[in-house]
């Protein structure tokens, strides 16, 4: 669980601060997209987790410890993170050195390793890529390969900081589905920060920041029915929403929101056999 | 570029390559200092011998070591031409356009050119044969000792295995960048010297930029995944010695016998 209160944070040169106030607590298991636009704070959000960043006002706990210097390396042991470029989180001079890289750092056995690395290498699909050397690896891979590393150290909580945000459609498209089995398959919490609506709507709570304060927090299908205020926050409906609000003016009476096209075809098929 | 291999890797299966790179780097080092102790012309056949034994047991190409080692072959020449002329004392073998060409000159021009050439071999074999990841960490074990007195070794051999995995990323930058510029109408191939010296700043700092980038970006990875410095840490990788190993070490120590006796 990962509690945030009355949290503030201001970058050394800035004037401004880049988070204000924020109140927020994401339960265990739960996957929450934290939405903005550029500069909206939410990265600073992800960096404060883990303490990358500490924060200037406010406290923040994980898993009921506060995060001060104390603490820091337990909870860097509880959350681990995915970073947006793929060519500077890639330590390790081939795939096992990397995904053996935060292994070490925490002490862990050699042969312990092995199994780890294999395993966690299993899960993303990238076993047969171990001793190839990062150049020879897509962004995609590179950051399959980064999600193995955080997944080796085992931790609770994983943050996903703008991991989809460079890949090619293709790739994005992977990844966001390896990170849609994870959630099936294990217990882990997540946190994904993205612009992209499209990727956010896939989690189970949606957090909007705009120039560091909390704007929205909610399910995704109450937040679509925002859809007009979207563009003030500087966020671009999903498509699905474009349509849906294009029926709607065009005298279609969809009633609830759907969040993708299964649902909205399912509600026009109902439509269709009522009219 | 490609012709030079001097510090080249060749990934192959030889008994040379599967050697532990402490002992290959232990040998090439003692193997550097004694050539410079060698003497007789028994001593030098014995190091010839030693060389291209191991030249042969690499399973790479005579003739690409030959080829890569073309630029070495013009420095060599350069020592044994200089030699002939400098060499002023004992007696006159005979004359080449009236210039007095030494008996003494001969012999070591000719020393000093083997000794030259059995030198760029030997270390280029050894990163021939040795992956870089895998000297870096031999290093790191080598120098180890050197912790008692406060030498940062895990760090120094941290902050060559992260160059290492960087070289084909900058490469890849330095290609982008440099197209990039030209489109931009940036001549780096042609003019004068000057000129093209000049070029190279639009390359340069745009690269020099992103690998601060970079380097920031890679610390906060690094901390995020627990990085806090080398106490504590366990290693994956793994240096043990095998029999391999044991005889190659004691017939390098028959080696020097032999070199002592032959002196």
């Amino acid at each position: 669980m990962i509690e945030f209160e009355h949290v503030a944070f201001k970058y050394p040169q800035a004037e401004e601060e880049a988070i204000k106030n924020i109140n927020i607590t994401i339960n265990d298991g739960e996957w929450v997209a934290i939405l903005g636009h550029n500069g909206s704070g939410k990265s600073t959000l992800a960096k404060l987790t883990n303490g990358l960043l500490m924060p200037t006002e406010g406290s923040i706990s994980v898993n009921g410890l506060e995060l001060t210097e104390e603490h820091l390396w337990k909870i860097r042991r509880i959350v681990g993170m995915v970073f947006q470029n793929p060519e500077n989180q890639f330590v390790g001079t081939t795939v096992l050195d990397d995904v053996a890289f935060g292994l070490e750092n925490l002490g862990i056995s050699r042969e312990n390793m092995q199994r780890r690395i294999i395993d966690s290498l299993d899960t993303v699909g990238m076993s047969e890529y171990k001793l190839h050397e990062p150049f020879r690896l897509s962004g995609g891979q590179k950051q399959r390969v980064a999600i193995a590393s955080v997944l080796a150290i085992m931790p609770e909580i994983m943050i996903f900081d703008e991991a989809t945000t460079m890949l090619d459609p293709v790739g994005r498209r992977e990844l966001i589905r390896l990170i849609q089995d994870l959630h099936k398959s294990s217990d882990l919490t997540f946190l994904s920060i993205t612009h992209d609506m499209n990727e956010a709507i896939l989690a189970d709570r949606i957090i909007v920041l705009n120039d560091g304060e909390l704007w929205f927090e909610g399910k995704p299908s109450s937040l679509l029915e925002k859809s007009d205020e979207l563009e003030k926050v500087g966020l671009l409906p999903p498509l699905i929403t474009d349509l849906t609000d294009k029926l709607r003016k065009n005298g279609v009476n969809i009633t609830t929101q759907p969040l993708n096209y299964e649902e909205l075809v399912k509600q026009l098929w109902i439509l269709h056999s009522k009219m | 570029m490609n012709s030079l291999i001097i510090g080249q890797y060749v990934p192959k299966e030889s008994i040379i390559h599967q050697l532990d790179s402490r002992l290959k780097i232990s040998i090439v080092f003692i193997y550097v200092i004694i050539l410079f102790a060698a003497e007789t012309s028994l001593n030098y056949l014995l190091f010839f011998i030693l060389s291209i034994l191991c030249m042969s047991l690499t399973q790479i190409k005579l003739s690409f070591i030959i080829k890569g080692l073309k630029p070495v072959w013009f420095l060599i020449v350069i020592t044994f031409v200089l030699h002939i002329i400098l060499t002023r004392e004992g007696d006159i073998w005979f004359d080449i356009f009236g210039f007095p060409v030494y008996k003494e000159a001969i012999i070591k021009g000719f020393e000093i050119a083997l000794r030259f050439f059995l030198l760029i071999l030997m270390t280029t074999l050894l990163t021939l044969t040795t992956s870089p990841i895998a000297i870096t960490d031999a290093v790191e074990e080598l120098l180890s000792p050197l912790k008692k007195v406060n030498v940062p070794v895990h760090e120094l051999a941290l902050t060559m295995s992260i160059s290492l995995r960087f070289i084909p990323t900058l490469i890849q930058e330095v290609d982008k960048i440099s197209k990039a510029q030209a489109s931009r109408g940036l001549d780096f191939r042609t003019g004068k010297m000057k000129d093209r010296v000049q070029a190279i700043i639009p390359l340069i700092l745009p690269l020099f930029i992103s690998a601060f980038k970079r380097a920031e970006e890679l610390a906060f990875a690094m901390e995020a995944r627990g990085y806090r410095g080398g106490e504590g840490r366990t290693k994956y990788r793994e240096l043990r010695f095998k029999n391999a190993d044991y005889i190659a070490g004691l017939s390098f120590i028959l080696f020097l016998v032999g070199f002592i006796i032959t002196r």
